[in-house]
């Protein structure tokens, strides 16, 4: 029983180096952060899953979610609020499927490294807001959650300063 | 007795397509899966599998889907990342890499 409670613990926890890849390519690297949840403020609407790529040849993060509604939800504008910076960014609408009870969006956001950094470094969570035709659904971290979701994103960040400082260097 | 079943049927009977090296105990490798001429591109999507002691699998872990959840049009290169233990739970994630 116990050995059972200990292969299901171990599955369950997610260490840092399952969160992110890291690939060389020509003249730098391409981190790939795997999907994970960001929670939904909206009633009866699902969390959102992003993934955050990071290429050190463009210096550009690209964030790409999907969010399921009940409804159609095709995006007029997408922002990231920190405090009180808003990111408003130009996103691009990946594709929009249908499953048996849900409508399914795709979207891609970039931005600059130092965007994502501040957006982390701050002691406030984000808050992600989908606007479509009148409708608003938002998303982000609880206060609670928020140093854990933090922290982990922060350590691969630190990752990737350090490197690009060693690539410089180089 | 009924753990050593499970176990036994969760080794002989991984749902998720078992690729590369794979240790009765535990598996936690990354391997490649395919590489194509494409030159290697800068965006990555990744697709995620599951199995249950053998007797349950879900995910859809199609090369096509991790393309289109990152708007990759030409795939370079599949990656593909093994966790197992015992043979009762395993994932297997994707990585596409391409442009």
């Amino acid at each position: 029983m116990s050995l059972v409670l200990w292969v299901s613990l171990a599955a369950l926890a997610v260490k840092l180096e399952d969160r992110y890849v890291m690939k060389t390519i020509e003249d730098g690297q391409i981190y790939y952060v795997a999907p994970y949840q960001i929670s939904s403020k909206t009633k009866n609407i699902k969390p959102l899953m992003a993934d955050v790529t990071y290429v050190t040849t463009n210096d550009s993060v690209t964030m790409n979610f999907s969010v399921w509604t009940p409804q159609e939800l095709l995006a007029d504008s997408i922002t990231l609020r920190s405090g009180k910076l808003v990111y408003c960014r130009d996103f691009e609408t990946f594709f929009v499927e249908r499953d048996a009870k849900l409508w399914i969006h795709r979207y891609s956001m970039r931005f600059p490294l130092e965007s994502l950094n501040a957006i982390y470094a701050a002691s406030t969570p984000f808050v992600l807001s989908v606007y479509a035709k009148g409708q608003t659904v938002e998303y982000g971290y609880t206060a609670n959650m928020w140093p854990k979701e933090q922290d982990w994103m922060n350590q691969i960040l630190h990752i990737i300063a350090s490197n690009k400082r060693l690539y410089k260097q180089k | 007795m009924v753990l050593a079943t499970a176990v036994v049927m969760g080794l002989s009977l991984v749902s998720c397509a078992s690729v590369g090296v794979v240790g009765a105990v535990y598996t936690g490798t990354t391997v490649p899966h395919s590489v194509t001429d494409n030159k290697l591109g800068t965006k990555v999507g990744s697709v995620k599998c599951t199995s249950i002691l053998g007797v349950a699998a879900y995910g859809d872990a199609g090369i096509n889907t991790a393309a289109k959840m990152a708007g990759i049009k030409k795939v370079s290169h599949v990656d593909v990342q093994t966790f197992s233990i015992l043979g009762v739970f395993t994932t297997q994630t994707y990585y596409v890499y391409g442009e």
